[in-house]
């Protein structure tokens, strides 16, 4: 009896692979808009270089008419640097409920907040090696991330009620796996802050291929 | 409810309704120029504040108010260019009324900061600068705007207003000992430090490693006024003064720094009211200051002690000395209080026993409102006193708005 269950399991698990669909594209990944200015100040000196901000990807995710999502990634933390005075990366998506961790790789200290509508918040000054409070997002939305102390830094975080998203790689390749089949809205959130939509649907065992054109 | 009470609720309301838009962001990105291939990046940024004075008169400070209440609104304009890896230029234009609120009823637009600055190592910090510029003494100056600043007002050391004067020379020490007694000439006394002192000339600055230093020549005093800090109006004077500033980071929570400044006061046509004999190089001001700022987590303190020496006509040489401490909480994301302690004691007038100026101390209280990374609003009271007669009003309400994109 307890092999017959164990084959069962090991039976249903493979035909949920095969069974859940799978969306793959290539996208043109535009980029972020130019830092916000700091009024009446040049760059505030620094111990190190500034480095140039990193190339931030495209998210793209499937939502469903209903609105009716697993709370599957929830419990995931996800890690954003400060380093060479910098966000690392300079995008993330996350699902509602999940935490963001800010660790400070730098010599100086950085003030990480946000005003965004989907959440506020403010870390105070912290040093490197300092551990900082993980923030939770519990609200869907995206959310803008600067530095208090140097303003040319900022970074996104988009909230995301669904827990199908993925970012693009560098040359804006994505692939969705083990999506449930259905109708949905694909969409991309660019870093230029740009969105765009298509409605796809997914069927059981099957690879959709969806390449956006400007 | 007055025009300028009804202007300031406007904006209050239309602000609070501006706040969660990337409306400011996008006015930002319209602004600026970027070319990798030239070089050359420019950027025009704006800050715009509205402020609600309610001073109790004679208003405290460098308010200069008949009424008991006193709107300034101000229009600071920024541009700045990068002109490849080591040149820059910076201007800073404001509209407003008055340099301080209040002194030029009727408005103004002034060029308050101009200057170009090469950084001359390819990899360090050794920067020359030549312009109009903020003073290189102590630590206010570097967060003197109103975004930067927790309160309204500046510490008592850059705007209580001694009776020493640039302009009208005592003719006797009784006159001089009679100035303490009446209420403070804001368009002809001076205080240690006139706020950020944009005056004219050249500095150099480097930071190496945890050491920061800045020095300058400049053509005004540190007390001077904001009339005499153009040198392109008033010219450049046979004794200029020279500060310096020499700064520490032992950690990243720490900075600690030691200032000097020395030089000539008085204005050039107060020549022909001196002694015979002297000249007007002859009368100096020099200050010497510590300071010394803290922050870690939720807050930041700063403090500093500042003393100074005026050799005043037919007086001879005056003392004060005036320190603050200050110190920010930030108790959520977007709320933050702020409270100032300051002090003032001033030392005899030479032959007599009695203080020059009246001892006295204030203390101000802020709290703050960050609406969003662009907006932020502040409510600031400030209660002080003075030995002696009353000279000056003891409260002093504020509120103000700050908008930068």
């Amino acid at each position: 009896m307890k092999h017959i269950s164990t084959l069962l399991l090991v039976f249903l698990g493979i035909y949920t692979l095969i069974a859940d669909g799978t969306i793959e594209g290539k996208l043109s990944v535009d980029s972020m808009k130019p830092s916000p200015s700091r009024p009446g100040y040049l760059p505030s000196p620094t111990k190190h270089p500034v480095l140039k901000p990193e190339s931030a990807p495209a998210i793209v995710y499937l939502e469903r008419d209903d609105g009716q999502y697993p709370r599957q990634r929830t419990n995931e933390t996800a890690h954003i640097r400060q380093s060479g005075y910098q966000f690392h990366p300079s995008m993330v998506a996350i699902q509602t409920g999940a935490k963001v961790n800010f660790p400070n790789l730098d010599d100086e200290f950085h003030n990480v907040f946000s005003c965004s509508k989907a959440k506020h918040f403010d870390l105070g000054r912290f040093r490197k090696d300092e551990i900082s409070s993980d923030v939770l997002f519990n609200k869907p939305g995206v959310v803008k991330i600067y530095c208090e102390i140097h303003q040319h830094m900022r970074c996104f975080v988009v909230v995301l009620d669904t827990p199908w998203f993925v970012k693009t790689d560098p040359e804006g390749k994505f692939s969705l796996k083990n999506i449930p089949a259905g109708d949905y809205w694909l969409r991309i959130f660019q870093p230029s802050e740009r969105r765009t939509q298509e409605r796809v649907t997914v069927m059981d065992g099957q690879t959709n291929i969806v390449n956006f054109t400007r | 409810m007055k025009p300028s009470q009804r202007l300031l609720v406007l904006l209050l309301s239309g602000t609070t309704a501006l706040r969660g838009g990337g409306f400011f962001d996008t006015l930002d990105d319209k602004t600026r120029f970027d070319s990798d291939a030239l070089g050359l990046h420019a950027d025009l940024s704006f800050m715009t504040d509205a402020t609600l004075y309610i001073p109790e008169l004679p208003a405290q400070g460098l308010v200069i108010s008949d009424d008991h209440l006193l709107f300034v609104p101000r229009l600071m304009t920024f541009f700045d260019v990068q002109m490849g890896d080591r040149l820059t230029l910076h201007t800073q234009v404001r509209a407003d009324r008055g340099f301080d609120p209040g002194a030029a009823p009727d408005g103004e637009v002034r060029l308050d900061e101009y200057y170009l600055q090469a950084r001359i190592l390819k990899d360090d910090d050794l920067n020359v600068r030549v312009g109009k510029f903020g003073t290189a003494f102590g630590s206010w100056a570097k967060r003197s705007l109103s975004w930067n600043n927790p309160f309204v007002t500046a510490p008592m050391a850059y705007e209580d207003v001694l009776t020493v004067s640039d302009q009208k020379i005592p003719v006797s020490v009784d006159q001089f000992v009679h100035r303490r007694d009446v209420s403070d000439k804001k368009n002809l006394w001076l205080p240690i430090l006139w706020g950020p002192s944009y005056a004219t000339g050249l500095s150099v600055s480097d930071r190496i490693d945890w050491v920061e230093y800045a020095f300058e020549i400049k053509n005004a005093s540190i007390s001077s006024s904001p009339e005499v800090w153009d040198a392109a109006q008033v010219g450049f004077p046979t004794n200029p003064t020279v500060t310096g500033r020499v700064g520490l980071h032992p950690a990243p929570e720490w900075s600690l720094g030691t200032s000097v400044s020395h030089g000539a006061y008085l204005q050039a046509n107060t020549a022909s009211s001196l002694p015979i004999g002297s000249s007007v190089n002859d009368f100096t001001q020099t200050t010497w200051g510590i300071d010394a700022g803290y922050e870690h987590g939720r807050w930041q303190i700063w403090s500093e002690l500042i003393g100074t020496r005026f050799e005043v006509p037919r007086v001879g040489a005056l003392e004060a000395v005036s320190g603050f401490i200050e110190a920010k909480y930030k108790l959520t994301a977007d709320l933050w209080t702020a409270f100032r302690w300051n002090q003032a004691a001033f030392g005899d007038v030479p032959g007599l026993d009695i203080s020059w100026d009246r001892n006295g101390w204030r203390s101000d209280i802020a709290l703050g409102w960050r609406l969003s990374e662009n907006i932020q609003t502040k409510l600031q009271y400030s209660l002080g006193d003075k030995s002696g007669q009353e000279p000056e009003g003891n409260h002093l309400g504020a509120l103000q708005v700050v908008i930068k994109f």
